[in-house]
């Protein structure tokens, strides 16, 4: 729960003042240097809420209308969020050392479908993307990687491993 | 042995795409731009998709992006039922490409002789998952120009 400011106290004698000088029909400024040369003098933000009160006023609705450009509240721009679920996708057909071995003994195509999917700011992306094409391919054991762009240029071979990009294995029918 | 597979290796450069779950892209392939259009206006009526735009990937080869963002399931929903209507076998492959991968992804950057695809068709609205996509396209294209 957030905590409530105290009321501002005022004393009986300020109130009936107050009460009296607005039927009287004076204005805040008044009324203030009035309280003032009594010495009954009071914060403006308090006595304006009392003059309200007793006239049965609401504050001004749209406050920030009447305020000065320069002093007014202005929100947070909203920014826009790094990951939209749009990505950047590098990909096509993927070899490694360790790929090539395991695959000729197993009698399996020597390159693999092979996808780096990246998000973030431009400048990251560009150099995620020139990290990637620089030889530095998907592991086979996982070879969609997702991930930050960010995060690929902190740690390359936490998602990938050195290899080669290659075209689509031949297929001779 | 897988039989058919040689053992050439020939070295190239990875695609550059652009790939998201929530903006229904089609790849017409072996079509003509006239199937093309009618396609993707009958797509645009039935699951009212606000506009779209056609891009030419190659001779006979088409992309289009809707511009209403859709659920996952309603993009595979929308791919599903032109694929089964158009019997287009390419479609129905790219399909199921996009449920293995669970996105679905058009090629932006150049591959091998094929040259960037670029627009050709815009139709209706495209202030949502058109403008989104185009921004995107023109981020990867010029990644693509400063490798």
């Amino acid at each position: 729960m957030p905590k409530r400011k105290p009321k501002p106290k005022i004393s009986s004698k300020t109130r009936w003042a107050i009460k009296a000088y607005v039927k009287q029909g004076y204005s805040a400024n008044k009324i203030q240097k009035k309280l003032k040369s009594q010495g009954l003098g009071i914060r403006r933000t308090t006595l304006l809420a009392e003059v309200r009160k007793v006239k049965g006023a609401k504050p001004k609705a749209d406050r920030q209308k009447y305020t000065p450009k320069k002093y007014r509240r202005v929100a947070p721009k909203a920014r826009r969020p790094v990951f939209s679920g749009k990505h950047i996708a590098v990909y096509r057909y993927a070899t490694t050392q360790r790929y090539r071995k395991l695959a000729r003994k197993a009698g399996m195509p020597l390159s693999y479908s092979a996808r780096f999917e990246f998000y973030g700011n431009g400048k990251d992306l560009a150099k995620a993307v020139r990290l990637a094409l620089s030889g530095i391919v998907p592991r086979f054991e996982k070879p969609h990687v997702e991930c930050s762009a960010r995060a690929f240029l902190n740690n390359p071979y936490r998602y990938g491993e050195d290899g080669e990009w290659v075209d689509r294995p031949n297929i001779e029918s | 042995m897988v039989n058919g597979l040689t053992d050439q290796i020939s070295k190239a450069d990875p695609i550059l795409g652009f790939t998201d779950r929530h903006t229904v892209k089609l790849d017409l392939d072996e079509m003509s731009f006239k199937s093309a259009t009618y396609w993707a206006n009958l797509v645009l009526r039935k699951y009212k998709l606000r506009g779209y735009i056609i891009l030419k990937s190659s001779k006979k080869c088409y992309h289009v992006v809707f511009d209403r963002y859709v659920s996952w399931d309603e993009n595979l929903s929308v791919v599903g039922w032109v694929a089964i209507l158009s019997k287009s076998l390419k479609l129905k492959d790219y399909l199921g490409m996009q449920c293995i991968k669970m996105s679905s992804t058009l090629r932006v950057a150049p591959k091998n002789e094929k040259p960037s695809p670029r627009i050709v068709y815009r139709f209706g609205c495209q202030d949502h998952a058109v403008k989104d996509f185009l921004e995107y396209r023109e981020l990867i294209k010029k990644i693509h120009r400063s490798l």
